[in-house]
């Protein structure tokens, strides 16, 4: 049915709204994934290295990246505020940097390539409205350790789900809780409809020091939430990860 | 490693070159794919029926969909068009659901509870790594298709690419008149894949034909399959079919 492209279409819930008021705020994020075998990481990671000291050394302006490494979803490359319309743009860029940077550049590449086994592209969109004290799942040295939660969605069930999840955070909210989360939905890819939350910590121990904490907080509250978000999932996985600033690449300002 | 971008622009390989010059012509495609149970295809498929009934009788006229069923992409729904195109698809899409009012809206959230999950992704038409292409329509004249995913080593798509010429080759010297298109997974997991597509009137009409070609120059495809081989980490055969009827405009 035709309702896929609408499910599909972050924010364009309400059909009756124009679609372009909808769209307006939309944050996205373009994300490149490697997955490369355990014996070979080692190496990838050394030439990924290589290549951002080579962008750095080449000052690099119109280019920047953030790097997650964790064991399910590989090595992925977030370009933030890149979308589907920003694709070309970014590929010009990319191949515009790829020139700056030359041989060397290029040597660096040719290396990790031998390296990687398969790779994925998918876009993804921030859902601010499905958040809580969303900077906490931004990408910051100071928590790397990223506690990635995957929910795939029952396709009849996304307007539930999303009221459930908006509960969730009334409910931080009220209990004054400190720790948030960002939910992403997958715009594009398989076995959607599809949601990523996003906590992050200083490592495991601090995240589940405060997790208890947190769910002391919630008390039963945190039982009845879920078991009213629930119904809508057909299946649930978690990952960690970790935000990896010395394969990331921060774009110097032009004249700095 | 930041080649992933690279390599998804497809030929874009040699950087001494200017990253527009390298570019081929790529057509780009959205699908947007419904997985049904197979209890719930019967329902699913007079839901959809319906759906383009309602569709027809308003008169939308600014979207259009050819619809594929097959075992792999479920029901695959495909427009012309690529990332740049998204806003007005959205536009438009949600200009047509309002004009169909509640009875389009009811007719979804029925389809809606028969979908176990949904697909959607960018392919490319690659015309360059393909043969005849122009004999692949999507069309009820033949609606046999048979789909052959090729999912490459990230550092041999230069010379899996460079393979299939050898393919094109083969099939123009042994006088071949039925073509193949080559897609490019754009987006997706698993890549570099390919998704390679030959269209028939029928099963045994296919089957027919690839006997005789292997009949014919069935050592040189031997040949090449040792030359395309190398360059593959996995290739995955499957059947589909057009189906007009759920196509819009109806037919189409």
């Amino acid at each position: 049915m035709k309702r896929s492209l609408l499910l599909l279409i972050p924010a364009l819930a309400l059909v009756t709204l124009p679609c372009t008021a909808q769209q307006q705020d939309i944050e996205w994020y373009a994300v490149f994934a490697e997955h490369v075998p355990s014996s070979n990481l080692l190496a990838y990671e050394e030439a990924g290295q290589d290549l951002v000291s080579i962008f750095g050394e080449s000052e690099i302006t119109d280019v920047s990246w953030a790097t997650v490494s964790s064991f399910d979803l590989g090595y992925s490359y977030v370009f933030a505020g890149t979308g589907p319309a920003d694709l070309a743009e970014l590929y010009a860029r990319l191949g515009a940097a790829m020139e700056a940077i030359g041989e060397r550049g290029a040597a660096a590449m040719k290396k990790s390539d031998g390296l990687v086994e398969s790779r994925d592209i998918f876009f993804l969109t921030l859902r601010p409205d499905l958040s809580y004290l969303s900077e906490a799942g931004g990408f910051s040295a100071d928590s790397p350790f990223r506690i990635n939660l995957h929910l795939f969605v029952q396709p009849a069930m996304v307007e539930e789900f999303e009221t459930a999840v908006q509960e969730w955070v009334e409910a931080y909210a009220e209990l004054g809780i400190e720790h948030g989360w960002r939910t992403y939905q997958y715009a594009t890819g398989n076995d959607l409809p599809a949601y990523l939350m996003v906590e992050t910590a200083v490592d495991h121990l601090d995240y589940y020091t405060w997790t208890a904490e947190v769910e002391k907080t919630l008390g039963d509250r945190g039982w009845e939430l879920w078991e009213k978000a629930m119904p809508a999932i057909r299946r649930m996985d978690q990952s960690y990860g970790w935000y990896r600033e010395d394969l990331s690449y921060a774009a110097p300002e032009e004249g700095s | 490693m930041k080649r992933s971008s690279f390599l998804f622009l497809p030929l874009l390989l040699l950087f001494a070159l200017p990253a527009q010059a390298q570019q081929p012509e790529v057509q780009w495609l959205t699908v947007f794919a419904d997985h049904v149970p197979i209890s719930d295809q019967a329902a699913f498929e007079e839901i959809s029926l319906q759906f383009i009934d309602l569709m027809s009788d308003a008169g939308i006229s600014d979207v259009s969909w050819a619809t594929v069923q097959t075992d792999l992409f479920g029901y695959a729904y495909v427009m012309p068009g690529g990332p740049g195109d998204l806003a007005e698809l959205n536009a438009t899409w949600g200009a047509a659901i309002a004009a169909l009012g509640d009875p389009g809206a009811e007719s979804m959230a029925k389809g809606d509870k028969l979908v176990s999950s949904r697909d959607m992704f960018y392919l490319g038409l690659r015309n360059d790594l393909s043969y005849m292409p122009e004999r692949v329509q999507i069309s009820g004249e033949l609606p046999y298709r048979y789909y052959t995913q090729l999912f490459v080593h990230p550092h041999k798509v230069a010379e899996f690419e460079a393979s299939l010429s050898g393919w094109q080759s083969m099939y123009r010297e042994a006088g071949v008149e039925h073509g193949w298109r080559v897609y490019q997974y754009m987006t997706g997991t698993d890549l570099p894949a390919y998704l390679v597509v030959q269209a028939a009137a029928s099963v045994a009409a296919f089957h027919t034909r690839q006997a005789e070609l292997e009949a014919n120059v069935g050592d040189r495809m031997d040949e090449m399959r040792a030359k395309t081989g190398p360059t593959l980490r996995r290739a995955v055969n499957s059947g589909g079919w057009v189906r007009p009827d759920l196509s819009y405009p109806a037919g189409n």
